[in-house]
């Protein structure tokens, strides 16, 4: 019985759709809605069915009676040229919202790095997070009992029994993978690390023991330092999406020769000073140089043919900077009313 | 550390035009960080001295008293608690706005009913000594209204270093030091000291004290003075002031002048009591000797640290901290000076079996030249004569050295310069700035024949690159043209993981509506046992930083589990994921490099999904609904078959293998209801694991393929069935396409259980398409339909639902 209406509804549906001018409508709903139309024959029939069926197809009944007068009244505006004139439509009223997820702050970040270094014909590379003293230090230039070693306070791990790995770190920069892409992919090469990296070091709203750089390293025949402070300059004003000044001066760093720091023009205050930049007008930003020659032998290439420029860009420091975020500990964790802004 | 401006112009006399802060921007663009200037007058802004005209008791509290001051322009009433002021004196007022060194902001206020202007201060509210015995008497040189800082004498700049910038320059960490370097910078004419080199005599075989260098490898220089004549006294006032403006503590005269020749040339030194020890021996320490430190502490040493020893006991760890036994005192009269050079290493292995770091270890470990020990021998022996007039040298000098190795000249071709830095600076201009940094420059044409001034070591100049470095910061590295790299084009074949990332994220938040996190890498231990997981494959961090982060994770499910508690008491429903490594200890695939055949714990990127809502069958719902969008944009069909391999926290019949191909890519699952309360989760979670490389492996080269249209109408038909319960979606699903070919494909529609299909039943309603490269009959079809249905009647005790 339900199935014979439902097919009912389906067939006047049809007919509705098809018509093509107002009179067949009306026919048409004096055919199944009227006094002696289908419907009602239907509805009339029901006294030979039991009490309980007698319910439920009833409803039934009724529900599809009331569908397919609406469908009617719809129908009849639209001959009748009506539709458009309807006051009653106001276009005003917003779209549903869709429900959506967000992306994090740092993945917005990082993607737009990923996709800017792809655009030039750069790798982008993931490496292990838990890494060898080995290549987070000694490779790097950075030999048993080095202060530099004292200048990155280092989580260890417990040795893991029945394997002779040597000490093993939480790699504390992604620079291990210059040496590990260098051994893999010899040079020329173009390569970026994005990735996790983690220090020993108490909490608070600029620092935390976990936090996320991106490490470039370009590597041919005759990488200059005018190449290096051109191509950081590109990166930043890339990045940031407006031309920027930068400020290229020297820095320390073990496993490049000569070492810098770059810092860009105050995005904040356009170099004015203020706050933001300890009114110095400068933003400190990357750790950068020419790769130093111990570290290309590390990679199993030779420096008297072979120089390069390496950077490390601090990702946490740039997302907090792009959405004026002020506490870093906001990106570790799952703090909705923050995460749903993105 | 801090470096005094006046103390500089002892050495180098700026440009009238150059202020404080320019002097630090030209610093830190070319040579290290300043990372702040400071006039010492700022240290006393809105301090100024005032004259008690009179004090009279406070009317509410007999401790306190009301003082009236003369401050020239006006007159304040100030409530004091000091009983030591009288009328007449002149004392230091801070006034409303000032900021005191402790802290302290000064504000007017009432105090007990009486208004205050402003405050009287003691010596140790101003940052000036320990004094708080009083308010700060000032002398009858005082003026009334004049501000403290210019009663003071307060007129320097100090200049902040950030040391790091400088780790590897052992030569700017002293005001003689970075005055040769601001003399090569703009270059000026460097003073050389008066006091250069001005010392007695050597002695050959010393009867005043025997010296012996048992490890001279360890020690290149060991020079000493013998002094009597002493007295230990109170310093200078002015050796005082430079003191605290570079941030030392003035102790004693004698002490005094070995930290200011510290701060002055950068030679650390070591004064003895001359009448406490025997000899000097520089040896190695023995396992398990003693000493007690001038810090107070105690110490056992291991063996083979560097030591200064007399007969018959230690009396300093060589270049890190001398021993209380022999330290000077009121009492000394006789005093062994010394001035040494300790080998770096050594100094690094002191400092890190003793924990300790001092200002002398921290120039020794970055490696001092020998040569230096005589000039700051001289420079403290000429300190030493000025402040105590009856100091005689006892013998001569004692001076127990090896011979210095030569420094070999390092060739550099100018043409490589050029490429280096990418500009054509003339031969020239080079040569030039190399002397005014004080290198030896031979010009040999197209080639350099450099060698480095002692002061800069051969730790440090080594390389040509060196040598370039030198050049490109006199240059100025702001000065380079902006040449960006030519290079040949290729198109490298991307980390299929990382571009997978990038689109698994969209259709995680724009079509899953997750939200995306990256939690810690370290877990808690006690979370995981609540949750009834074991940790036996998880790496462990030997030096963690709290209890809740002490082994790396092996799964991202738990942490996203928490992110789901730390939200559910603001949120009905909640859904994240996280891209990211877990860590096992099996070996994985990463060399650790210098060890043959040796890996890495394994490591693997994951992608994990948690939800939460009300109902556990919705929530699980959901969940696969989002990993199946998320296969779907690979055109790989997913599966979620049950399983026997489940983590402690869910069930059996809570958890699915998810399936693609017949291979086994993760789990999702649906918490366990103890295990939620164990954990205090209010909600219904679900969550799913996926081994992201094998997803990425089976999207791999994944593409549509276009079937044209069959031009024969395909036949549909719905299906009811009726079922136990126990009766798996997926076995029915996979015998139905199995049966025919003629059925192409079959889509669940509705599943219902209830009354009318009974307790024990469920009812699976299908939409069938049948087609075939022929026109089908219905007849045909509606005999298939009954083969059909007999055989899951058979397999699956089924039957055809009737409405």
């Amino acid at each position: 019985m339900q199935n014979h209406l439902l097919k009912l509804k389906e067939q006047v549906l049809a007919a509705i759709a098809e018509a093509r001018e107002g009179k067949s409508l009306r026919a048409l709903e004096i055919e199944y809605l009227g006094r002696k139309g289908r419907l009602t024959a239907i509805l009339r029939g029901l006294s030979d069915v039991s009490e309980q069926e007698k319910k439920i197809v009833g409803q039934l009944a009724n529900q599809i009676k009331n569908d397919l007068s609406a469908a009617f009244r719809q129908a009849e505006e639209v001959f009748s040229g009506q539709a458009g004139k309807n006051p009653s439509f106001d276009v005003t009223l917003p779209g549903q919202a869709g429900a959506r997820g967000h992306f994090h702050p740092l993945t917005i970040v990082l993607e737009k790095l990923e996709k800017f270094f792809i655009s030039l014909g750069f790798l982008v590379l993931d490496g292990p997070e838990l890494e060898s003293d080995y290549y987070n230090f000694t490779a790097l230039n950075i030999p048993p009992f080095h202060p530099a070693r004292d200048m990155q306070d280092t989580f260890y791990v417990q040795p893991i029994a029945q394997q002779a790995v040597g000490q093993l770190v939480m790699r504390t920069h992604t620079s291990p993978m210059q040496v590990r892409a260098m051994q893999k992919y010899g040079a020329p090469l173009r390569v970026v690390v994005p990735g996790r990296v983690f220090r020993f070091e108490a909490t608070d709203t600029r620092h935390d023991t976990t936090f996320y750089q991106l490490e470039g390293l370009m590597l041919d025949r005759d990488i200059s330092l005018a190449n290096l402070t051109a191509f950081m300059k590109l990166m930043l004003s890339a990045v940031m999406g407006q031309e920027l000044n930068i400020r290229v001066r020297p820095g320390y760093f073990p496993f490049v020769e000569p070492g810098l720091e770059v810092d860009m023009s105050c995005v904040l205050c356009g170099g004015q000073g203020c706050p933001s930049c300890k009114q110095t007008g400068w933003l400190e930003m990357i750790g950068a140089g020419l790769v130093h020659p111990e570290v290309i032998k590390a990679g199993g290439l030779d420096p008297e043919i072979y120089s390069g420029f390496a950077f490390g860009i601090g990702l946490d420091r740039l997302a907090m900077m792009k959405f004026g975020i002020n506490d870093i500990r906001l990106l570790r964790g799952a703090h909705l009313p923050f995460l749903e802004q993105f | 550390m801090f470096i005094s401006l006046n103390w500089l112009k002892d050495f180098v006399t700026l440009p009238k035009n150059i202020s404080p802060r320019e002097l630090a921007d030209r610093l830190t663009r070319q040579t290290m960080e300043i990372e702040s200037v400071r006039g010492q007058a700022e240290f006393f802004d809105r301090v100024a001295i005032g004259k008690i005209l009179s004090v009279a008791k406070h009317p509410q509290a007999d401790r306190l008293r009301i003082a009236v001051l003369d401050l020239g322009r006006e007159k304040l009433s100030i409530v004091c608690g000091a009983d030591n002021i009288k009328t007449g004196q002149m004392v230091p007022v801070a006034l409303p706005g000032a900021l005191l060194p402790n802290g302290l902001k000064i504000e007017k206020t009432q105090i007990r009913g009486e208004w205050s202007d402003g405050m009287l201060c003691a010596a140790d509210e101003l940052g000036l000594g320990d004094d708080h015995s009083g308010i700060m008497i000032l002398t009858e040189k005082a003026k009334v209204g004049q501000a403290l800082a210019d009663y003071l004498g307060l007129d320097d700049f100090i200049l902040e270093v950030d040391n790091k910038s400088i780790t590897h320059r052992s030569d700017l960490w002293s005001h003689y030091g970075l005055s040769r370097e601001i003399a090569a910078l703009f270059d000026l004419p460097l003073k050389k000291p008066a006091w250069a080199d001005d010392l007695p005599a050597p002695v050959a075989a010393p009867d005043s004290l025997p010296v012996t260098v048992h490890e001279p490898a360890l020690c290149a220089r060991y020079q000493a003075l013998v002094l009597s004549g002493v007295r230990v006294e109170e310093s200078p006032d002015w050796l005082k002031k430079r003191l605290v403006a570079a941030g030392l503590k003035p102790i004693n005269n004698i002490v005094d002048v070995t930290n200011y020749t510290m701060l002055e040339t950068g030679q650390p030194l070591h004064a003895f009591d001359r009448d406490k020890i025997n000899r000097l021996d520089v040896r190695l320490s023995k396992n398990e000797e003693r000493i007690a430190l001038l810090n107070g502490e105690q110490k056992s040493l291991p063996g083979g640290l560097l030591l200064i020893a007399d007969a018959d006991r230690p009396l300093a760890v060589a270049g890190v901290m001398g021993g209380a036994d022999s330290e000077i005192t009121p009492a000394t009269v006789r005093i062994a000076l010394e001035a040494a050079n300790f080998d770096f290493l050594t100094i690094r292995k002191s400092q890190q079996s003793l924990g300790l770091r001092t200002e002398a270890s921290i120039r020794f470990e970055k490696f001092l030249p020998p040569e230096l020990c005589s000039f700051g021998l001289s420079r403290a022996f000429n300190l030493l004569k000025k402040i105590c007039p009856g100091l005689r040298v006892e013998g001569g000098l004692i001076d127990a050295r090896s011979e210095n190795s030569p420094r070999p000249a390092i060739k550099v071709k100018i043409d490589w310069l050029n490429r280096r830095i990418g500009l054509a600076i003339k031969k020239e201009k080079a040569v030039a700035y190399l002397v005014r940094l004080g290198f030896q420059v031979e010009d040999q044409g197209d080639e350099l024949l450099i060698t480095a001034p002692f002061w800069r070591t051969a730790k440090e100049i080594s390389r040509p690159e060196d040598i370039m470095e030198e050049i490109a910061r006199l240059h100025g590295f702001d000065q380079l043209p902006l040449t960006l790299p030519a290079v040949r084009l290729s198109a490298p074949d991307q980390d299929k993981n990382l571009l997978f990332a990038q689109e698994a994220r969209k259709i995680l938040v724009y079509n899953g509506a997750l939200s995306e996190v990256l939690n810690y890498s370290f877990v808690d231990e006690k979370f995981l046992a609540k949750l009834n997981l074991s940790t036996q494959d998880q790496v462990a961090l030997a030096n963690p930083i709290s209890a809740q982060q002490t082994l790396l994770r092996s799964a991202l499910a738990p942490g996203l589990i928490a992110n789901i508690i730390a939200n559910q008491a603001r949120y009905d429903e909640t859904g994240f994921f996280e891209i990211g490594l877990i860590f096992q200890k099996l070996p994985g695939v990463w060399p650790v490099g210098d060890q043959d055949g040796a890996f890495l714990p394994h490591q693997e990127k994951r992608l994990g999904l948690a939800l939460a809502g009300a109902d556990g069958p919705v929530v699980f719902r959901r969940l696969k609904t989002i990993l199946t969008a998320l296969a779907a944009a690979y055109y790989l069909p997913l599966e979620f078959e049950k399983t026997d391999i489940f983590p402690g926290w869910t069930e059996k019949n809570l958890c699915a293998a998810l399936v693609i191909a017949g291979r086994p890519i993760g789990l999702a699952a649906l918490i366990s209801q103890p295990v939620a309360k164990r954990v205090g989760l209010k909600k219904s979670a679900g969550f799913a694991e996926i081994r992201l490389a094998e997803l990425v492996e089976l999207a791999a080269g994944r593409q549509a393929h276009y079937q044209p249209e069959t031009k024969f109408p395909p036949i549909k038909r719905d299906l009811a069935l009726l079922v136990d319960k126990n009766i798996s979606y997926l076995d029915i699903k996979n015998t139905i396409l199995a049966f025919s070919p003629l059925i192409r494909k079959i889509e669940l529609f509705d599943v219902f259980a209830g009354d009318q299909v009974g307790p024990k039943k469920k009812s699976l309603a299908f939409h069938f398409v049948y087609q075939a490269e022929r026109t089908l009959q219905a007849e045909e079809i509606n005999q298939l339909q009954k083969e059909l249905m007999k055989n899951l009647a058979e397999k699956f005790g089924a039957a055809l639902r009737d409405f």
